[in-house]
Formats: structure tokens, C-alpha cells, sequence
């Protein structure tokens, strides 16, 4: 595709790049993009600004980073904080720390530790998410959906307590299995749905099978 | 123009009999166009509202050939983005994707050529089906043709439509993408509309 050779894209300390095409990005300390930025991996360590979009197969984010346009790659980890302004296409996203998308998230693979806040929705074939804060989405689809409470050490159990206990906020939620714990939705639709304790749930639908647990709350229910 | 009949997702489920994941792949995999996904507000809340005749016929197909072939090539079919392959003029006309008179009038333009890229074989078919249509003349057909070979590029990769438009004896043709709305005043008759995403579509399926 290309006729000369990729180079390495390189920052250390506090620097800027007005992006383009590259074989490596490595940014450590404090770097800003002025653009779209491709290449065939990316890393970002400390607090990393893209001012466009990023396209990638291979994403690996330590610190802060915010990418002003969409991300798109295939294997995408993210330790510590992200927003993206624009979509999130992944293959498999594994994040640690939060996770913020301003538009929807897809991908086939997604494992969240931590806390994440998508404005559009979230569509993965398997969505597995241990939450240890406040979690938003607006819409989450999928084949199998697990949203579980995370155990938390005694410094942050001291520091939400303050606060609330972790818990996602979602508008729908729909797949074929659908396990949830902490979760105040408005409408359910699945065949095969668990609803665990702490859930506060409006409506669920479901095909094949529904378990509530006696902490739920759930206002009705319907077989299809 | 008259609004497509909704269908909401529910209703879709379950006269389809295919699951929400199945849904939500195929929407990931951009089998089903983003802009199909209408949301509305109904008593219940936000819901999403598909177009039903556009999502049913997709569904069809794909339901029908997901067996053959890979999410990613189904993919590749529905996708506005033209193919990469070049046919010959027997081939063409023999397997009866574009008849003898879309393909004298094609080359009258162009000159002869050994064989037709993708590209240029859209163009004859969309020639060819306005004409099918009876609605349009020969010498209309020509103008029609400069339309495509001069802008259809610019449009590449976007859902676009060919219009046809007719006041007091005089024809115009418009490429507009689509989704979009258009009005005419009175004088003017909308003659004839062709989707040339669609037009791409079954091409791709002729073909392959």
C-alpha cells in the first residue's frame, strides 16, 4: 500500500505531531496529535491528545489519552483514562480505569474492570464488564452480556462509599444472554436473562428463561 | 415522497425469528446500514424502528446466504463501495446482465473495449434498467450515461440515487444521495427514481 517505508513516530517528554502515517507511535509524557494519526501500533503512556482520529491495529493506552475523532483498533487496551469524541471500533477492547465514548462502541470482544460512560450504544458479541463505579450506556446490545459488581480493596470500598456504590445506568439492554448485577434499566430483552441483586429493572422481556434474585427489583415481566 | 412503512425491532424479532445478537453482528459487520436504525419515541420510551420492506428483503437475503458465504463477503456485497473485476461484452450480454442495445450505446460513448471494469458495467446497468422502465428514450439514455461517467465517482462509497425529471418535454437528471428528500413544483414530473445502491447490490449478486 505503501510506496516508502513507515517510520517510527516517537515522543518523549512534551512534544506534538501534526500525525499522518506511521509504522510505530510511541508517546510518553505529555503529547498532542494535531490530526489523524494510522499506523501499525500505537502507545501512549502519561497524557496522550489526538486531535483526530486514530486508526490502528494494535492500541495500548497507559495514563490519560483523548482522541478527539474515532478510534479504530483491533486490539485495544486502555489502562487508566480514554475518551473518545467520535465511534469506538474495536475487535477485542480491554480496559482497565474508564472508559468514556461520546458516540456508540462496537466491537466483538469487551472486557471493562472499572467504570465506563458511552453516550450511543454499546455493541459486542460478548460484553463483559466488572464495574467499580457509576457506569452509563445508553443503549447495550450483544450475544452474551455480563455486567457484575467488582470486589473492591478497602481504600476504594472507603472512597465510594462516600459517594454510591458502584452501579451501570443503561436505557436498554438487549441479547441472547444476559447477566446483570447493580443495574437500573428501563427495558431488558433477552432469551436467557439473570437478573442479580441490586438490579432495579422496569420491564423484562424474555424467550427462554428469567431468574431474579430476591435483592431485585423488577416491575414486570413478560414471556414472549 | 412517501415515507417507508416502520417496522420496531420487536415485531422484527419476531416475525423473522432471528435473536437480538444476530442483530447486533450483522449491525457490527455493516450489513445492515447504520441509517436504518430509526429511533423514535414511543409511550414506552426511546425504541428503534427499522424501514420494514428494506429490512425484511436484507434479512431475507442474508438469512438465505449466510450459509454460502462470510459475514465479512455478505459485507462486502451489500456495501456501496464498488467490486474489483472486469467482464468482457459476450460475457456481459451472454449471461444476460446487460442487454445488446444498454451496451451499443455504452460503447458508441466510450469506444470498444476489451473488457469492462465493475465501474463501467454499474453504468450500463443502471442505463439498462431505466430503459426496462419504457420511460426513457434513447437519446436520453446518452445524457444519462455523461450523468453517471461524469459524478458517480464523487459519490462512491455513499448510498446514491439517479433521478429522472421531466418539464414540459425537456429531461434532466439528477444523482443525488440517498437517503434524501426531494420536492418538484407542478410542472415537473418526477419520472423515474433508481437507486443505484441497489443497482450495485444486484450487480455484485449477478456476478459472483
Amino acid at each position: 500500500m505503501y510506496e516508502q517505508p513507515l517510520r517510527d513516530m516517537n515522543i518523549n517528554g512534551v512534544g506534538s505531531s501534526s500525525g499522518g502515517s506511521f509504522h510505530r507511535i510511541t508517546l510518553n509524557g505529555m503529547a498532542t496529535i494535531n490530526g489523524d494519526a494510522s499506523c501499525n501500533s500505537f502507545r501512549g503512556s502519561g497524557t496522550s491528545k489526538v486531535k483526530g482520529s486514530l486508526t490502528t491495529p494494535s492500541a495500548q493506552i497507559d495514563g490519560t489519552c483523548s482522541i478527539n475523532g474515532h478510534l479504530r483498533a483491533a486490539q485495544c487496551r486502555i489502562n487508566g483514562m480514554a475518551t473518545v469524541d467520535g465511534m469506538l471500533n474495536s475487535d477485542t477492547l480491554e480496559t482497565q480505569g474508564k472508559l468514556t465514548v461520546h458516540r456508540d462502541c462496537e466491537a466483538e470482544r469487551v472486557t471493562i474492570n472499572g467504570m465506563f460512560s458511552i453516550d450511543g450504544l454499546l455493541n459486542a458479541g460478548t460484553i463483559d464488564a466488572t464495574i467499580l463505579g457509576a457506569c452509563r450506556a445508553r443503549e447495550i446490545g450483544g450475544e452474551s452480556i455480563t455486567v457484575r459488581q467488582g470486589r473492591m480493596n478497602s481504600f476504594s470500598r472507603m472512597v465510594t462509599s462516600l459517594f454510591t456504590s458502584p452501579y451501570l445506568e443503561a436505557d436498554t439492554i438487549e441479547g441472547d444472554e444476559i447477566v446483570l448485577e447493580y443495574t437500573k434499566a428501563r427495558i431488558v430483552r433477552g432469551s436467557m436473562v439473570v437478573i442479580g441483586p441490586g438490579c432495579e429493572i422496569d420491564h423484562v422481556e424474555y424467550k427462554v428463561g428469567l431468574d431474579v434474585h430476591n435483592q431485585a427489583k423488577v416491575n414486570r415481566t413478560t414471556k414472549l | 415522497m412517501i415515507e417507508d412503512q416502520l417496522i420496531s425491532k420487536k415485531d422484527l424479532l419476531d416475525l423473522t425469528g432471528i435473536s437480538y445478537g444476530q442483530l447486533y453482528r450483522w449491525k457490527r459487520k455493516d450489513l445492515i446500514p447504520e441509517d436504518w436504525f430509526i429511533r423514535k419515541s414511543t409511550f414506552t420510551g426511546q425504541e428503534t424502528f427499522f424501514p420494514k420492506e428494506k429490512i425484511l428483503e436484507r434479512i431475507d437475503k442474508i438469512v438465505n446466504m449466510k450459509d454460502n458465504l462470510s459475514l465479512d463477503e455478505l459485507a462486502d456485497m451489500f456495501s456501496p463501495n464498488l467490486a474489483s473485476m472486469a467482464l468482457t461484452k459476450a460475457e456481459l450480454i451472454d449471461r444476460n446482465i446487460i442487454t445488446e442495445i444498454a451496451m451499443q450505446l455504452f460503447t458508441e460513448q466510450t469506444g470498444d473495449a476489451e473488457a469492462y471494469s465493475f465501474e463501467q458495467i454499474i453504468y450500463v446497468y443502471a442505463l439498462d434498467q431505466m430503459l426496462q422502465t419504457g420511460q426513457m428514450s434513447i437519446e436520453e439514455g446518452k445524457r444519462l450515461l455523461q450523468v453517471l461517467r461524469e459524478h458517480f465517482k464523487k459519490l462512491q462509497g455513499k448510498g446514491s440515487e439517479l433521478v429522472m425529471l421531466r418539464n414540459m418535454g425537456s429531461t434532466s437528471f439528477l444523482l443525488v444521495t440517498s437517503p434524501s428528500e426531494m420536492y418538484v413544483d407542478h410542472s415537473t414530473k418526477l419520472v423515474a427514481k433508481l437507486s443505484m445502491t441497489e443497482c450495485v447490490e444486484q450487480l455484485k449478486v449477478k456476478l459472483t
